[in-house]
């Protein structure tokens, strides 16, 4: 395993205990000069905003140890041009939703989800809603990437 | 109808209530936001894809609107569905006319109201207009006194407020408990919540089924179905099922895994019957997401894994898949299901619908 596969492999998603890899979210990674770019895309459209930017915050931060530049972009996701734009940026949630959240709601939910993770790895329930809801994206990752030709 | 035959000879006719069926309306002619209403109908196709047997896959442009005649095809005439219960979702943030249809559907349920329920939904957004139009939709649809008993409430839905975007509202909030109150007053008294990725505050968890916790409590003499048993929350969802005894299990989705993915679905199913008791599990296949045919042919014969049964100490017999596929549905809604049966055996689809006939053997569960 490359060294970018490694770090993609990393990133894993607070709502199924799965890596971002096996749910399908890489399109393309393009490696140069200690530069990289990588193009995503959710298993679904409607992917939560709030994780799917815990994923991406992860990612940048990995990325950004390894390399000078990180560029990140986010397709089929129908916030996705907001997202990109806010992560490359470097901009917190709650400066990239202004006006649409709480403040601190975020570091709790991030919080609270670590905890459920947790929780997850010694109660059965927790455990299997974690996995049926990691199987349902990864099925539907499958399907997604068959029907866009990707 | 599914006949069912037992090692002991008899003979079991068990009716169907299928609690979750749709007729929506999503082809271009009805995108209002092409991008959104593409992105909707997408996902609900990769799902359809992701989890139905090959044969039962519908091309593209069927699936986007099929009508209410494909609907009685497959899920009453093949799918051995005898009662169906619609669960309308309007989100005009996407289409023009609503997306699943009340209209449509109550001409089925107008001409046929021992064979199609029809419910509505409502939004607390939409403030005193909403209840009126509330009102005038229970007086037109309510033919007989199981209809328009019921409201699908999606808390993710997209509404225009003044040119800001609001993506959701919680079931929790006093807006949320007028309409309640005002459900009641109407003889609206079983709530369908569903919940979907994009609820406003966006920083909470969108999936949250806390506030079905909340209006539970707070409404004890009201129903709540909760719709897709609260995934991807389901500890949540079965902790608060625990608690209130007035929320209920809608098994749409659910009962999609059972093909691909048996053993998921059997461990939902013993957690559900463990936490909540079989008296509280309701079967629905989302149809057109997924065909009712083959989930049926699947749990008829379904068994829990001997280390599941152990492990959570239920069973799965064939009395409690007759409490999940007819006997809770019937009871929650207040149907006479012999008078029903009665009524539909009659009727001009039972003349070419078809029926279930399986024989279980000595070493099945029953």
């Amino acid at each position: 395993m490359s060294q970018i596969e490694k770090i993609i492999r990393s990133v894993i998603d607070p709502e199924t205990l799965n890596s971002i890899s096996d749910l399908g979210f890489i399109r393309e990674v393009k490696e140069e000069n200690n530069k990289v770019m990588i193009t995503l895309t959710p298993p679904t459209f409607w992917c939560p905003p709030t994780f799917l930017y815990m994923i991406l915050e992860d990612l940048r931060d990995k990325l950004r140890r390894n390399y000078s530049e990180v560029y990140i972009e986010i397709i089929g996701h129908h916030d996705g041009e907001r997202l990109s734009k806010c992560i490359n940026n470097g901009l917190k949630f709650e400066e990239c939703y202004r006006g649409e959240i709480i403040k601190g709601e975020y570091e709790e939910l991030k919080r609270r989800f670590k905890e459920r993770f947790e929780r997850g790895k010694s109660n059965n329930l927790v455990k299997l809603s974690l996995e049926v809801t990691g199987e349902i994206c990864k099925l539907l990752a499958e399907e997604r990437r068959w029907r866009e030709g990707g | 109808m599914i006949k069912v035959e037992t090692p002991d000879g008899k003979i079991h006719e068990i009716p169907v209530i299928d609690y979750h069926v749709h007729v929506w309306k999503a082809s271009e002619d009805n995108w209002l936001r092409p991008e959104l209403a593409k992105g909707w109908i997408d996902c609900f196709y990769d799902y359809h894809k992701a989890l139905s047997p090959p044969e039962y896959i519908m091309d593209y442009n069927t699936f986007k609107y099929y009508g209410s005649r494909k609907m009685i095809e497959d899920v009453i005439i093949n799918g051995y569905v005898d009662i169906v219960i619609t669960q309308p979702q309007y989100l005009l943030y996407f289409y023009l006319k609503p997306f699943g249809n009340t209209e449509e559907f109550s001409k089925l349920s107008a001409q046929n109201p021992y064979r199609f329920i029809i419910g509505t939904r409502w939004d607390p957004r939409d403030g005193e207009q909403g209840k009126l139009q509330l009102e005038e939709d229970v007086r037109k649809y309510r033919v007989k006194p199981w209809q328009m008993k019921h409201v699908k409430l999606y808390t993710a839905e997209w509404k225009d407020m003044g040119g800001n975007l609001s993506r959701g509202w919680r079931l929790d909030s006093k807006e949320a408990f007028d309409f309640i109150e005002y459900s009641k007053s109407l003889g609206i008294t079983i709530l369908v919540p569903h919940k979907g990725p994009t609820v406003w505050p966006l920083d909470k968890d969108a999936f949250d089924v806390k506030d079905v916790d909340t209006a539970a409590t707070s409404f004890p003499d009201v129903k709540f179905l909760v719709t897709h048993i609260g995934l991807p929350r389901f500890d949540d969802f079965c902790w608060i099922g625990v608690q209130d005894k007035n929320v209920y299990a809608g098994l749409a989705v659910a009962t999609a895994f059972i093909h691909k993915r048996p053993r998921y679905f059997a461990q939902i199913l013993a957690e559900l019957l463990f936490w909540l008791g079989e008296d509280r599990i309701l079967f629905g296949s989302d149809y057109a997401i997924w065909n009712p045919k083959w989930i049926l042919e699947d749990f008829i014969k379904f068994e829990l894994p001997p280390d599941i049964e152990k492990e959570y100490g239920v069973q799965l017999t064939l009395e409690v898949k007759k409490k999940i596929l007819y006997e809770n549905a019937a009871k929650l809604w207040g149907l006479d299901i012999n008078e029903f049966v009665k009524v539909i055996s009659n009727d001009e689809i039972s003349k070419e619908k078809r029926v279930l006939e399986v024989k279980l053997t000595k070493d099945q569960t029953y």
